[in-house]
């Protein structure tokens, strides 16, 4: 495993998003992606002419039937003309989009950068049973492999909750279904307090609630689940160069740890099928660049890529923060996680409560760890005199949820 | 297909006869049916809906888009391992001839251990017969699905190792009786009849024994 260490420093000045919810119908891609790029470019208090660079993440073109949206979002923001690229990296494409973002700006190449995630699900729409969700299905199962996957309809919660199995087969029938509840239940709670979140001005779910809501892959069931999105997310991410020139530094989240990993999509050929070694792998990466040694007392607080919230109770583990299950258990009965724990856990509401526009799902997390880091984070913020300003992201997605992208805020 | 006869729907009116602004008569309905083969029951909602999209201004418009056509895929080196399956029922595992590596099914056409290496050794087929023996090493029980091949309802795709294999494939395993499918379970193969095999993966199963 090669570690590559950061030369130079790329942080966070601005970040903006749109409203993310199911089928924001009166506004098209292009629109929504103009919403968070003016929310962003607001909050970063920076002119458009300053951006030298743009990435873009859009994990599925056939949500909308339009191959490269890309291109049509760039010039509805002004930018034609400037160097842009597309990432696409499943569920973890916005967190990828950073991890490019932070590389264009090391690199030298561009010193202010746009990163941009944004996607449309409920496009795509089924006539006959007059919904999008089938639809959307559909759009994702391609992902998978086409000869050996794709024919067997293994959708993303298919290939969740068979790693999610073989775990709790090998760890004591961990994370319980009343631990995942309580999982889901803290994440939806977050994000009544965002106005931008997907779950917002919803009721309070309880465990019961999530308990009793039905199995749609054992043993997720849909209170587990995370949203079917559409929305958009971007921040502007600046060389410590220019913030020094611009006399912004004061203003910046520095991106300190950054680390990537790509497993096997066919998970046939990995030598465990319990964890996800592509995010052990990419969080150790990103806390030595970081020079984080023990996540558990460094880290303030926590944005998990949690489609399903059993995924979140094994990543505790994958990401340092606990050694097993007995002490992932423990922490949780004793709300460590939670809002007024000492290591909170998705205070953005995450994929569960904030929403799943996929493209733009990780950038709108580590946007809400920047919010809570500078304490602009309104009705969600958390007091920061008792705890570390430094935050830790972890995406993740892809057929065989194969990537992973870990990466490490400070302030 | 409501999708594609709102597809000729839409050509109609672009061909600049407006029907959409007026609200169209059984009779016209039936004619629109006859002049461009849509069946008759695929036709009415798709009038009557569209006629509602016009009138109310409030609901989003949606158009059909069609992406393509029905296309093929070749299935390059595998093309051995599906026809012998759909062909005469016999599986076939991938051997490296360099480490002895061994593969079922040869998702990869060069062996894993030997490109690590820089070694470029593309798998040998070596014959197992007509039936295999695995191991269940993940399961998942799927709610909503169902396949081309197997109907609907739950479906269990499961990470099955074949005896002999170093490595794994999602399959799905059929569930029985008094039997649980879980983590060590054993499963053999089971083929759809011939007639139906297509030359894909879901021209076989697993069972549990």
């Amino acid at each position: 495993m090669a570690i590559t260490g950061m030369r130079g420093k790329v942080g966070v000045l601005g970040f903006g998003m749109s409203k993310f919810g199911p089928g924001i119908y009166d506004k098209d891609l292009p629109y929504l992606a103009a919403i968070a790029y003016t929310n962003a470019l607001e909050n970063a208090k920076i002119a458009p002419d300053l951006i030298d660079f743009a990435v873009y993440g859009h994990y599925n073109p056939l949500f909308r039937g339009q191959i490269m949206s890309d291109i049509y979002v760039n010039e509805t923001l002004g930018l034609e003309l400037k160097p842009t690229i597309r990432i696409a990296a499943g569920g973890a494409t916005g967190a990828a989009a950073i991890d490019t973002g932070v590389t264009v700006g090391l690199s030298g190449r561009a010193d202010v950068i746009l990163v941009l995630g944004f996607e449309k699900g409920y496009d795509c729409w089924n006539y006959k049973s007059k919904e999008s969700v089938s639809e959307v299905l559909k759009g994702i199962i391609f992902s998978a492999d086409t000869i050996w996957e794709e024919p067997l309809e293994m959708t993303a919660a298919a290939n969740y909750a068979s790693t999610v199995n073989t775990f709790r087969a090998e760890h004591g029938g961990h994370p319980t279904d009343e631990e995942a509840s309580l999982i889901a239940v803290s994440h939806q709670t977050n994000s009544l307090l965002i106005e931008e979140a997907h779950c917002y001005g919803q009721k309070e779910l309880t465990v019961d609630d999530v308990m009793n809501s039905p199995i749609i892959a054992e043993p997720f069931r849909r209170g587990h689940n995370c949203q079917i999105s559409e929305g958009a997310a971007a921040m502007i991410l600046i060389t410590e160069k220019k913030a020094k020139e611009l006399k912004v530094s004061d203003r910046v989240v520095w991106i300190t740890g950054v680390g990537a990993s790509t497993d096997t999509g066919l998970v046939g050929w990995r030598p465990s099928l319990s964890r996800y070694q592509s995010g052990e792998y990419a969080l150790e990466a990103a806390y030595k660049s970081a020079g984080i040694r023990d996540p558990q007392k460094e880290l303030g607080l926590v944005e998990i890529h949690d489609p399903f919230a059993h995924v979140v109770y094994m990543a505790l583990m994958e990401i340092g923060i606990a050694k097993d299950e007995d002490e992932a258990s423990a922490l949780l009965k004793d709300g460590y996680f939670f809002r007024d724990g000492r290591l909170p856990i998705n205070l953005s509401g995450g994929l569960i409560g904030l929403g799943h526009p996929v493209g733009a799902t990780n950038i709108a997390q580590a946007g809400w760890l920047f919010k809570q880091l500078t304490g602009q984070a309104g009705k969600s913020q958390v007091d920061f005199s008792n705890r570390p300003k430094v935050g830790a992201l972890k995406g993740m997605g892809g057929p065989g949820d194969c990537y992973c992208y870990g990466q490490v805020y400070e302030f | 297909m409501i999708a594609t006869a709102t597809a000729k729907y839409t050509n109609f009116r672009l061909k600049g006869i407006d029907t959409m602004q007026q609200k169209l008569s059984a009779q016209a309905v039936i004619e629109l049916s006859r002049k461009h083969e849509i069946p008759l029951g695929d036709l009415l909602p798709t009038v009557e809906r569209e006629m509602t999209e016009v009138i109310d201004t409030r609901e989003i418009l949606r158009v059909p888009f069609r992406i393509g056509t029905v296309m093929y895929r070749s299935m390059g080196h595998l093309s051995r391992f599906f026809r012998e399956i759909r062909d005469n029922g016999i599986f076939f595992m991938g051997k490296c001839p360099v480490c002895g590596h061994s593969a079922f099914p040869p998702q990869h056409a060069v062996c894993h251990p030997c490109i690590k290496k820089g070694v470029l050794s593309p798998y040998e087929y070596v014959e197992l017969g007509p039936k295999v023996g695995g191991t269940v090493l993940s399961w998942c029980r799927l709610v909503r699905g169902g396949s081309k091949h197997f109907g609907k309802g739950a479906v269990y795709p499961c990470v099955v190792r074949v005896d002999g294999s170093d490595i794994a494939l999602i399959q799905f395993v059929m569930p029985k009786e008094g039997a649980q499918i879980r983590v060590g379970a054993r499963v053999e193969s089971v083929l759809i009849p011939q007639e139906k095999r297509t030359g894909e993966v879901t021209d076989f199963a697993f069972v549990l024994v």
